[in-house]
């Protein structure tokens, strides 16, 4: 079910056009492709390359935009995850430092290897980017070593 | 999402999020700065001005890593207090906590003190409590949803979950969670553990308790650790950053020597009165 090769991930813009990245400036939306097609590869990185050398300015620059990416509901929604097909992600709309002016509080539980820390580390440079100083108490991890 | 994709290297090219540099101070009480402090739990740090430390590493945006181990609960606990008084004078300064592991910080089997183990399980709880109220945004993290106080549970505004291997675990973060029409696809969205556990996947349910409902989501790793998929955040984050040891033994030696430098002053006024 979970066969290595199915699950081979491939980036894949389905419309990469310019305007598309326009609009992509605001919905930050990216669609995968979930099959070893190549062909996708090729067509992105020949996009890119002539983008690039055409000198245009694509899209967002300096901050990082948000620290999640939504995974609509219709791909998961019927308890099972979608192990194949094309599936669209955009950008999560959840505040993320406050909301109606008051703070937010986040509790991540996850198995270990689950992404904890690569979610603890996004959410603060979205918070250093937007000028916060983050205190990150952790524990040293010489000392696991005693 | 394979990070270490070439595919994915474009992306930052085309959405031109560059790697910036991200400051880092790291706060570190070792072994061989305090050989003391392994064996004197209570170590007296009244000479200590935590304000101006605190103050100090808040001055510009950064991540301010405070690392502790084993024997330093009380300096630990002398911190976070010290950061609740600074931090209601000073609400209007722009800073988001993150506690790491909060079950290995708040009590666990690096405190061989259960006394003091209990004693700094109060104090983070009490934070935990206290964060709205001081203004400030909190990101905490565990990876035993059984051991997780109702305190951390309830003062969630998101928790996020991810699939557990475990039955055990599983049940214990669906205990979590309240009754919602949608907690039946939930429950077994969690059996498929691979939706976390996978590179490709590392999706994570997350449950807004504001708006009572349940989204997917998947975190982006910022853009230092894209270019450098695999290795540690912090370690990266290091490497993008300039690092600045905050050392209590150079802050002491800092106090230590402004006030012989004050006392050798009023010295030299009394002195010149005197010969007036």
């Amino acid at each position: 079910m979970y066969n290595q090769t199915m699950l081979q991930l491939r980036l894949l813009f389905a419309e990469v056009t310019r305007t598309y990245f326009i609009e992509v400036e605001r919905e930050y939306r990216l669609k995968y492709e979930w099959a070893t097609k190549p062909k996708y590869l090729v067509k992105l990185m020949s996009k890119a390359k002539e983008l690039k050398e055409e000198g245009k300015s694509l899209l967002y620059e300096g901050k990082f935009p948000k620290p999640f990416l939504e995974i609509p509901r219709r791909y998961w929604g019927s308890g099972k995850p979608v192990i194949h097909g094309v599936i669209e992600i955009r950008q999560a709309s959840l505040p993320i430092l406050f909301r109606d002016e008051q703070p937010v509080t986040t509790l991540i539980v996850s198995p270990r290897g689950g992404g904890k820390t690569v979610t603890l580390t996004s959410i603060s440079v979205y918070a250093v980017d937007r000028g916060y100083t983050v205190i990150n108490f952790s524990i040293d991890p010489e000392s696991k070593l005693y | 999402m394979l990070e270490s994709h070439p595919a994915y290297k474009l992306l930052t090219e085309f959405y031109r999020i560059k790697p910036k540099p991200v400051k880092v101070k790291s706060i570190r009480w070792s072994k061989d700065i305090y050989p003391k402090v392994e064996s004197d739990i209570d170590y007296d740090l009244n000479s200590m001005d935590w304000e101006q430390l605190w103050s100090g590493v808040t001055s510009e945006p950064g991540i301010v890593m405070f690392r502790y181990h084993a024997g330093i609960a009380g300096v630990l606990v002398e911190a976070i207090r010290a950061f609740m008084n600074w931090r209601r004078k000073n609400k209007e300064k722009r800073v988001l906590v993150v506690i790491d592991e909060v079950q290995e910080v708040a009590g666990s089997r690096i405190f061989a003190n259960e006394k003091e183990k209990y004693y700094l399980m109060g104090v983070i709880e009490e934070f935990i409590r206290h964060a709205r109220g001081l203004g400030l945004p909190l990101v905490y993290s565990t990876q035993r949803p059984y051991s997780i106080s109702p305190i951390l549970r309830a003062e969630a505004t998101y928790i996020m979950m991810g699939a557990f291997k475990e039955e055990q675990d599983r049940k214990a973060l669906l205990k979590l969670l309240p009754r919602h029409p949608d907690l039946r696809v939930i429950e077994n969205l969690l059996t498929h553990h691979m939706i976390t556990m996978h590179k490709d996947y590392k999706w994570m349910i997350l449950y807004d308790s504001v708006k009572e409902e349940f989204t997917v989501v998947k975190a982006i790793p910022p853009p230092c650790m894209i270019e450098q998929a695999g290795k540690s955040p912090y370690k990266i984050l290091e490497q993008h950053g300039k690092i600045v040891e905050h050392s209590p033994k150079r802050l002491l030696q800092k106090q230590v020597d402004q006030v012989t430098t004050e006392k050798k002053i009023i010295k030299v006024i009394e002195t010149c009165s005197q010969t007036e």
